[in-house]
């Protein structure tokens, strides 16, 4: 089932590959319906697989196996665990709202006047961005792993450097150099362990035996490779100061590049920092944990802040999605069941919401044309449903009490505080900070009698959302409330890997401590032997 | 089965909001009918079940553990566990029936309130609704998250409802200002709460509860939990620093200030400290500060409300002021005072808010009380209602608002801590709230001028905050229906004989019966706990203190007849020059403008400097730097964009071989 979620993408290619070329400027359904099948098709075998998932079991499972080469250690085999089955299915649910969407955009601009170029391609680069991160969250092997998290760069790279806005070639190029900035130290960490590596035959699966013999590395050596990794997720989630490719790509990106951007994509970065980071360096990261905290506490102030400070709708939300990272940074080094799975729970919320936020705007923009806040204003009374759903969104966003993001910032928070008071009692300033650009820009946009701007659009095309749109943001909104009252519904599905990464810190201690015991005994037994030498 | 019930009693609200929401996205308006039995209906049958269950399970209910629910589970992880489980317990039930009863009856009165609100009338029952269910799950949570869903609910509520009025942009601004200003409280109180995990391990009451019967906490870890979570009461109950949104919040339509902004939501806060009561009761410089805030708050307030023109701003700034006392009577143990504040508060102020909201119905939404007078002609009920609240209020013995203020006045002077301070500033405050609540009487329904004839004359000047701007046909007062005058009736017989749960033990030579009843119910008696808080004094002093209260109230009531009935006076418009004080007064000291400007203001510019210097100027800039140095890699970037696809496919493949190339080979 795995397979065929992962390869039912690149069927849907090669199919729209093969056919005929077309001048037609208008939205192709045949296009639509062909990547809708693939990506629905994509979504029911993630959910037939995840049927299937045992939530005891701290595992990989459901593993499926293409080709295995125990030679240089590459099985290029599939499995889901408890801290990739959540993200797995997001990313499955997320990509059919995003094709469908894109297609309800293209007939509202369509109906405007405006033609639809390069559908192909378009489409095309969608469905590859989706095998591709369905293969960053089921790869079992670190080089099947790095493969497809190389994969999504270029498709993603298309979506913002052809459907991109007005300075989409000045984004494009930034997103590009950052990203492969942070690949190339990956890569590096990659061969490194290579180098570094004892064993006659040293197999890059993801299972306890790489743990064991990452382990065995000196210590200098696994600092060095814990940065080689950790600054590639660390570009990619981002955080303060390396998060500035974020504003302009989300800006100028198309807008399900941006639900794709922020509502997965950012997570690659968090998903291997708690599936490579913690498990394989668990002193080091405990080491440095400090410093990611202040990491995390920065990214939570600075980007609550200067999100107020914007006046480009789309720059508010991707600086929220600055501040929202911080908190999942916190939560993934508190070392503490609490505090890891506030962050597990966080990345899936934080695609909810800001993904359903980025929808949103993508639906008002492509009536409006424009993403200047100070030209919209009284927009609930125009458009009701629409400010309903927004503020839905919002609520989700503040973490109010009975949504999805409550229940994440609450334990990331706590988690926080039982590991570091300070940091936790700084970072709960964001719940302040948050409220206020969130709710700042509500009022702008939504409050206060409608603005001229608007009421002149409203002449021309209808500013509440049709039926299809408001299907689009259903799921969304079952999430949101569903994860916030009954979180278990996931997090009991997370709850056994994250006590097993958790696990390993505490071996690695009892390892260390034992290492040091041998050494001095080692120490002890020579200088008796001195001692009887000298005898 | 009883278990059902108060799971029914506590969802059914819920229910409604739903029912209403759903009507409220109809594009024709939904008949208001159906949504006011969806409205009332649901409350009222909560309220029912509540009284039942109060007899059903009475032992239960006031033994200490309470009665149960379980609903589901909510969050569960690590040591972490907090559920939709519910508990009836003698505090709870306490909150419950003024919820659900006052709820009710605020219900009924909107009914009529809202009537001519005919497109948005399904929306405000929905929020209305929401509003009860999420106060009920602040009184009857059993755990702390769950209370926090609920406080922060009701602020959800409180917000949507300020900012009711949406299209009006002071209604939109109070609106923001009341979430984000209790947001700062709230993160106090989520601190609060982490260090109450750390310290028993558990958020829920009952374990909670057992910790503290267990063990003996030093008061310096308790010191600092308390004052933590009193930031969220300072927050929520509009207490000094963070009191600034309440008055702006009267943008809402009066049902709502009447039910949240008096009665219920603002009082969360002297709740919170009452179901903490081990916690608070441990900490004795914490509730030392805690009554000192209360006092301070309570004369600022009353000072400000002298002054005031509009009849809601009157009762806004008042309402925080009575806040005041009950944290003042809570500062010094006396949780049987405060508890029973909050109760005649309940009754007085709601009916002050409904009955201002009758004065501002009949006049065409007319809310500025220099355009007021004579009203007694006219609505002679509605008059006599009021002067029973304003008795109340007043602290003119017979009615409720005297035996609780006078056992609030009595408590603070005992106090060991700085008593007589206290004591003073809640006599000033006493003779200010005489004063201010019988000029509102004067000014609205007697004095020589005529409202009705103002209102006719007129039309030309400002509604000051007038909440729906109506742009009424100005001829006669509008009649008021029962669903408006029968919840007054009932509030103004609250009013009246509510304070004899709560009598003067140097009159009935026992402990007051209310004050016995939170003995008896909370997990720490608190007449116990804080008896060494305060010295004992002679039953001729307590006598003292109440004739001297006494004496205040007709002094207020007195002066206020002297200047406004007598001597006629009427305040002067907002552009004549006032007196030094009287300036000060009128503008609220400043505070809003203060706050504005050194914190505000300055955090704005940091926010957009940080974004134009730091972010734009600094970070990216150097990032665009490294960039030109790889110029090269970039106009070869540009180069590979051709725009023709089987490129980019061939690009994608070709990178892929490449990749698998390395990686395989490299191996060998």
């Amino acid at each position: 089932m795995l397979t065929l979620s992962i390869l039912a993408p690149i069927v849907a290619v090669i199919i729209i590959g093969l056919l005929p070329a077309s001048k037609s400027e208008k939205p192709s359904k045949t296009m639509m319906y062909i990547s809708m099948a693939a990506s629905l098709i994509s979504m029911a075998a993630s959910f037939i697989a995840a049927s299937g998932f045992s939530s005891v079991n701290p595992d990989f499972q459901l593993t499926e196996v293409w080709f295995t080469s125990v030679e240089n250690g590459i099985n290029w085999s599939f499995a889901l665990d408890g801290l990739s089955l959540g993200l797995y299915i997001l990313t499955a649910v997320l990509f059919p709202i995003g094709i469908y969407y894109s297609y309800v955009s293209f007939e509202t601009q369509s109906a405007q006047g405006e033609a639809i170029r390069r559908q192909k391609l378009f489409y095309s680069s969608l469905l590859i961005l989706e095998t591709s991160v369905l293969g960053v969250f089921a790869a079992q092997n670190l080089i099947v792993f790095y493969v497809f998290w190389e994969l999504m760069l270029v498709p993603m790279v298309l979506l913002i450097g052809i459907w991109g806005g007005k300075n989409k070639k000045y984004a494009t190029i930034k997103f590009f150099l950052y990203t492969f900035g942070g690949s190339v130290f990956l890569i590096f960490g990659i061969i490194a362990i290579l180098y570094y590596q004892t064993q006659s035959k040293l197999s890059f699966d993801l299972t306890d035996n790489l743990v064991m013999s990452l382990s065995q590395f000196p210590h200098a050596v696994k600092v060095y490779l814990f940065w080689a990794f950790i600054i590639s997720f660390l570009i990619k989630i981002p955080v303060f100061p390396v998060h500035t490719w974020l504003p302009h790509a989300h800006t100028e990106a198309p807008t399900v590049g941006s639900v794709i951007l922020a509502g997965v994509l950012l997570k690659m970065g968090t998903y291997g920092v708690v599936r490579f980071s913690l498990p394989f360096f668990p002193l080091v990261s405990q080491e440095y944990a400090d410093l990611f905290m202040v990491i995390g506490v920065i990214g939570i102030i600075y980007g609550a802040w200067l999100a107020w400070a914007q006046t480009d709708i789309k720059k508010l939300v991707a600086y929220s999605s600055v501040s929202h990272m911080g908190y999942i940074v916190l939560g993934m080094f508190s070392g503490n069941i609490i505090g890891l799975t506030g962050a597990y729970m966080q990345m899936i919320n934080h695609g909810i919401s800001t993904g359903l936020l980025f929808l949103l705007v993508g639906i008002i923009y492509d009536r409006t044309h424009t993403r200047e806040i100070d030209d919209y204003g009284g927009l609930a009374k125009l458009s009701p449903l629409y400010a309903i759903i927004f503020m839905i969104a919002t609520l989700s966003s503040v973490g109010l009490p009975g949504t999805n993001g409550f229940v994440g910032e609450f334990l990331i928070l706590l988690g926080t505080f039982l590991a570091n008071k300070t940091a936790a009692v700084l970072a709960v300033s964001g719940v302040i900070f948050g409220a206020v650009y969130m709710l700042h820009l509500y009022k702008q946009v939504f409050f206060g009698e409608p603005s001229e701007k608007l009421l002149k659009i409203k002449e021309k095309i209808s500013l509440n959302m049709t039926f299809k749109e408001v299907l689009l943001t259903v799921p969304f909104i079952v999430m949101i409330f569903w994860l916030g009252v009954k979180p278990g519904l996931l997090l009991d599905t997370t709850d056994a890997s994250l006590k097993k990464i958790l696990n390993t810190t505490v071996q690695a201690e009892l390892a260390e401590k034992n290492l040091l015991k041998s050494v001095k005994a080692a120490n002890i037994k020579t200088e008796i032997k001195k001692t009887e030498e000298g005898l | 089965m009883n278990e059902i019930l108060l799971i029914a009693a506590i969802w059914l609200p819920f229910l409604g909001f739903l029912a209403n929401g759903l009507l409220s996205l109809k594009k024709e308006p939904a008949s208001q009918k159906l949504v006011s039995i969806f409205g009332v209906g649901s409350v009222l049958i909560s309220f029912l079940i509540f009284i039942f269950l109060t007899f059903a399970e009475n032992t239960a209910i006031v033994s200490q553990s309470g009665f149960s629910a379980m609903f589901f589970t909510w969050i569960n992880v690590g040591t972490l566990s907090a559920d939709f489980a519910y508990k009836l317990d003698g505090l709870s039930v306490f909150m419950a029936w003024i919820v659900t009863g006052i709820g009710m009856l605020i219900h009924i009165y909107s009914t009529g309130y809202m009537e001519e609100e005919k497109p948005h009338f399904a929306r405000f029952f929905a929020y209305l609704n929401l509003f009860i269910f999420a106060m009920l799950h602040l009184v009857l949570g059993d755990s702390l998250p769950l209370l926090f869903l609920g406080w922060e609910g009701v602020g959800l509520c409180s917000y949507l409802l300020i900012g009711f009025d949406y299209d009006k942009d002071f209604a939109a601004v109070a609106g923001k200002k009341a979430f984000i200003t209790n947001r700062i409280g709230d993160a106090g109180f989520i601190i609060g709460m982490f260090l109450l995990f750390q310290l028993t391990g558990s958020l829920k009451y009952d374990e909670i509860y057992g910790f503290f019967g267990a063990n003996s906490v030093d008061a310096s870890t308790l010191n600092i939990i308390a004052l933590c979570l009193f930031v969220g009461a300072m927050g929520k109950s509009a207490q000094i620093p963070l009191y600034v949104w309440l008055p702006d919040a009267m943008a809402g339509p009066t049902p709502v200030s009447a039910l949240i902004h008096a009665a219920t939501m603002v009082t969360a806060g002297v709740f919170m400290i009452a179901r903490l009561a081990p916690v608070f009761l441990g900490a004795p410089e914490a509730s030392t500060v805690i009554a000192f805030v209360g006092g301070f708050t309570a004369l600022l307030s009353a000072l400000i409300a002298l002054t005031q023109t509009d009849i809601k701003k009157v009762l806004a700034y008042s309402t925080v002021s009575q806040l005041g006392y009950m944290f003042m009577a809570m500062g010094v143990g006396a949780y049987g005072a405060g508890m029973f504040h909050l109760m005649t508060h309940a009754f007085f102020k709601a009916l002050l808010f409904l009955g201002s909201g009758a004065v501002i119905l009949a006049l065409h939404h007319e809310q500025d009380m220099r355009r007021m007078g004579g009203l007694y002609k006219h609505v002679k009920l509605l008059a006599i209602l009021f002067w029973v609240a304003a008795v109340a209020i007043s602290g003119i013995p017979g009615l409720s608002g005297f035996f609780s203020k006078d056992m609030i006045l009595e408590m603070a002077y005992t106090f060991a801590n700085g008593g007589k301070i206290l004591f003073l500033l809640g006599f000033m405050t006493a003779i200010l709230t005489s004063f201010y609540i019988f000029r509102l009487i004067f000014l609205t329904f007697h004095t020589s001028g005529d409202a009705v004839k103002k209102m006719e004359e007129g039309g030309s000047h400002g509604h000051g905050h007038d909440e729906h701007g109506h742009h009424s046909h100005h001829s006669g007062l509008v009649p008021l229906g029962w669903n408006i005058m029968g919840p007054l009736v009932v509030l103004g017989v609250l009013s009246v004989f509510g304070g004899y749960v709560g009598l003067p033990h140097i009159i009935t030579h026992k402990t007051p019966g209310i004050v016995g009843y939170f003995d008896q119910v909370l997990s720490v008696a608190p007449s116990k706990a804080a008896e060494s808080w305060h010295q004992h004094i002679e039953g001729s002093t307590a006598w003292l203190l109440m004739l001297a209260s006494i004496g205040v109230a007709f002094l207020g009531l007195f002066t206020a007849w002297f200047f406004y009935q007598k001597q006629n006076k009427v305040p002067a418009e907002d552009s004549v020059k006032r007196s030094f004080f009287v300036h000060l007064s009128f503008n609220k000291f400043f505070v809003d403008e203060i706050y504005e400007k050194i914190l505000l203001n300055p955090l704005k510019k940091i926010a957009d400097l940080s974004y134009k210097i730091i972010d734009v100027k600094i970070i990216d800039a150097s990032i665009d730097y490294l960039g030109k140095i790889t110029l090269l890699i970039g106009s070869y970037m540009r180069r590979l964009q051709t725009g023709v696809t089987p490129n980019y496919a061939l690009y994608i493949v070709s990178g892929t071989v490449v990749i698998a190339f390395i990686v395989f080979g490299g191996l060998n």
